[in-house]
């Protein structure tokens, strides 16, 4: 009895995690798949950005055609998050089967093709950094060639069977989603992970990019499950989300320094981190005036009143559950905007983070219990154990 | 008994009202109320034509200032206001209108139209005001994106003068008076520049109410057209990587506009992290399509691309950018455009040339981007 009840933990543990959400009316079908990394070196980094762009090229039964043909010309989306990876698109929603086969394809058999990794070598190659990828997710990229072996060692190590959140937003049942993802993926075989994974750690980035300088205040890193998050994340709308924000007001408003500072929850492997950041032209006092900006934050925050609290949450509600692109959870390098295909992103990410669907009503109630005291102490707590990484314009 | 239930029965009956209303109002201002009982929230916009003051040398960058100046709302507090009742406001300067959006609850059109009201009017402004002002504004340009850079510069390129970098000249800019700036929120605000649009789950005829007389305080004004921007092909370059090619777009509800726009989303297609822009202009305008990667293949792929072969998803890709912009959980935002523009541009018209395009039309668009007629910026390695 007691080995059977550990197989039936064991086989629900290994179960793949399938989110559906009901939109009977969509005449799309919205897909999503989200992995988590595993913890790479930069070499295997850089293997897994090219393994990443080289996807969106197809699998070995899909090609670039089908997929433009299937997805109405819209294709697929490979992104490589701070934390995972995913892949989304769209397909009208008398497609579902097809999606499923398209969408299994491409974590089973995805074809890495000489031609496209060539292709993929030399567009991140010539990518430009943007001042915001420096500060925030720097990926420096010196591959100069590779194989398709080499991609699969690494692309495996991401995606396996029991891996991978998949989450699914239009008209189908979760019936029907469950049993076209096990038909489809009854056969996926994965490598063993290696036993010497590359260790080489990522340098951090030389300069900003012409003209524009950064500063980012990041807070303590916490486990995405902690139950805090509810006050930290209106602490990061009250600091620096819209323009009665803390940092618009001082930074933007009253010195005139910057004119975008936004507040970030960043996703890292071992959960998240607050983060502020400022992006401004290069200049001579970017460090003194980074200084007082923390102070006169510090100050502010000390300072909020109900008003701000109902401010914030005000922002929240906004941002949440009205898709107003704004606010501090991100995907990807965006704010959360709305539409089918980032509602199927965010349910599966989110699932896949914090092991709860995701749910913005519920998530806005939390933060609608944090009181003014714990508001102001979770802003003290993200000061409080604050890095300032300061990344001058050239 | 049967007259009282006839009655009651008459009462019941839902009054069809239709999916949306425009209405010009006397002084020339327009207001369209867009009923979509789908949507989450209320969105308001509120379009400032550029027809009476438009950008030149001498102006170039006070619109945008202005528009930075009356966002803030007469006493400065407008955004609080907003952000504590779960609304936000953005505003944009673009070259034939500045663009103020709000996005608030359901029911919340009296918030909006008293938000409408602030931005109508503006406040005192001191020097140290506009000096700060000049200071963030130089801080939005640092921050320009690669892309509208090169926009910029296809523009420049193609119309001279009068297809001026809305962003502005920062010495223009710094230099501006408070005068200067009252004057110009004088004649910007007037009538037949106003175009407010309302989208949301509202009833036609209240919401139409509630904009009229919100709008009815602007006076009305005798506007001439603008002349049309007349185009011409030409080589440039811009101090950020990449490349542009742009073609002419003449209006909106022109066969050639629907080609071309199609085109240019085929070649995007075609060209991994490429973007195309279009702002629909009843003057004329441009459609582009770039790339920012240090080392582009924008030209050389363009030379070899065969038209066929993008026929089918230039023309999908462009149905599907009209028809997210007409969507029931659309904002109006094109449909507001066009009305600021002229009363006969409609986005209808534009998805019934892409259904009538002939791959002729397709092919002589594609080769626009490919020949000489078009206007070509090239960034640096």
């Amino acid at each position: 009895m007691i080995s059977l009840l550990c197989g039936l933990a064991l086989a629900q543990a290994d179960a793949p995690k399938l989110v559906k959400i009901d939109e009977p009316a969509d005449a799309d079908i919205a897909f999503a798949l989200v992995a988590p990394l595993p913890k790479l070196g930069a070499q295997d980094m850089q293997l897994l950005e090219c393994a990443v762009s080289s996807l969106q090229d197809g699998s070995e039964v899909y090609t670039g055609r089908t997929i433009r043909d299937l997805t109405d010309g819209r294709g697929v989306k490979c992104e490589l998050l701070p934390d995972a990876v995913l892949i989304s698109f769209q397909v009208p929603k008398e497609s579902f089967s097809s999606g499923v086969a398209m969408l299994s394809s491409f974590v089973e058999q995805p074809s890495f093709r000489k031609e496209s990794i060539q292709k993929a070598i030399a567009a991140l190659t010539a990518r430009p950094p943007t001042y915001w990828s420096l500060a925030m997710h720097p990926l420096p990229f010196d591959l100069k060639s590779t194989s398709r072996d080499e991609l699969m060692t690494v692309f495996q190590r991401v995606f396996k069977p029991t891996s991978v959140t998949v989450a699914c937003v239009g008209d189908v049942s979760k019936e029907n989603l469950n049993q076209a993802w096990a038909t489809k993926t009854a056969n996926w075989k994965t490598l063993p992970d290696p036993r010497f994974p590359d260790d080489s750690v990522l340098a951090p980035p030389a300069g900003g990019v012409a003209g524009v300088s950064t500063a980012a205040f990041r807070g303590a890193e916490f486990s995405a499950t902690d139950s805090s998050l509810p006050a930290r994340l209106l602490a990061l709308y009250a600091l620096g989300s819209g323009k009665g924000s803390s940092l618009f007001r001082i930074s933007r408003d009253e010195h005139g320094w910057s004119y975008q500072q936004d507040s970030y929850l960043w996703p890292t492997a071992s959960g998240f981190q607050p983060v502020l950041l400022v992006a401004c032209r290069a200049n001579p006092d970017l460090s003194k005036r980074m200084a007082q900006l923390q102070q006169e934050l510090n100050a502010d925050a000390d300072a909020w009143t109900e008003e701000d609290r109902a401010r914030a949450l005000g922002m929240a509600e906004a941002t949440l559950l009205r898709d107003v692109p704004f606010g501090p959870i991100l995907l990807g390098d965006h704010p959360l905007q709305g539409g089918q295909d980032e509602r199927a992103c965010i349910s599966a990410y989110w699932q896949m983070k914090t092991g709860a669907s995701w749910n913005p009503a519920h998530l806005l109630e939390s933060m609608k219990s944090v009181d003014l005291p714990a508001l102001k102490a979770a802003a003290q707590e993200i000061f409080a154990h604050s890095t300032l990484d300061l990344l001058p314009g050239k | 008994m049967l007259s009282l239930l006839a009655c009651t029965i008459a009462l019941q009956v839902p009054i069809i009202q239709p999916p949306r209303l425009r209405t010009i109002l006397p002084n020339g201002a327009i207001v369209l109320v867009q009923k979509e009982p789908t949507v989450k929230g209320l969105v308001m916009q509120l379009f400032v034509s550029a027809q009476t003051a438009p950008d030149s040398p001498k102006t170039s960058g006070l619109r945008h200032l202005m528009e930075h100046f009356i966002a803030k709302g007469r006493t400065g507090t407008l955004d609080k206001r907003l952000e504590t009742n779960g609304a936000f406001l953005t505003a944009e300067t673009l070259r034939d209108m500045i663009v103020f959006t709000l996005k608030l609850r359901p029911a919340d059109l009296k918030l909006g139209m008293s938000a409408v009201a602030d931005i109508m009017q503006m406040g005192e402004i001191k020097p140290e005001d506009i000096a700060k002002e000049t200071q963030i504004i130089r801080e939005e340009q640092a921050l320009e994106q690669p892309s509208s850079i090169l926009a910029a510069e296809a523009w420049k390129l193609a119309f001279g003068d009068s297809g001026i970098d809305p962003e502005g000249d920062p010495d223009v800019i710094g230099s501006a008076t408070a005068e200067q700036l009252r004057l110009l929120h004088r004649s910007s605000f007037v009538g037949p520049n106003l175009v407010l649009v309302v989208s949301g789950n509202v009833d036609l005829d209240e919401a139409t109410q509630a904009a009229a007389a919100t709008l009815t305080t602007v006076p009305p004004a005798k506007i001439s057209p603008l002349p049309l921007r007349i185009g011409k092909a030409g080589t440039g370059s811009a101090d950020v990587s990449g490349e542009a090619r742009a073609v002419t777009a003449p209006n909106f509800n022109s066969e050639l506009t629907s080609a071309r726009l199609a085109a240019a989303f085929g070649i995007a297609s075609e060209i991994p992290d490429s973007f195309v822009t279009y702002t629909p202009s009843e003057r004329g305008g441009l459609i582009i399509v770039g790339e920012t990667s240090d080392s582009t293949t924008l030209d050389k792929r363009l030379s070899k691309m065969d038209p066929a072969t993008i026929f089918a998803t230039g023309r999908s890709l462009a149905r599907q950018w009209v028809k997210q912009q007409i969507a029931p959980d659309s904002d109006g935002y094109l449909r507001g455009m066009l009305i600021a523009q002229s009363s006969g541009l409609r986005p209808e018209t534009m998805l019934d040339n892409l259904n009538r395009m002939t791959v002729e039309d397709f092919n002589a668009a594609v080769a626009e981007f490919q020949g000489r007629n078009a206007v070509a910026v090239i960034g640096h390695d």
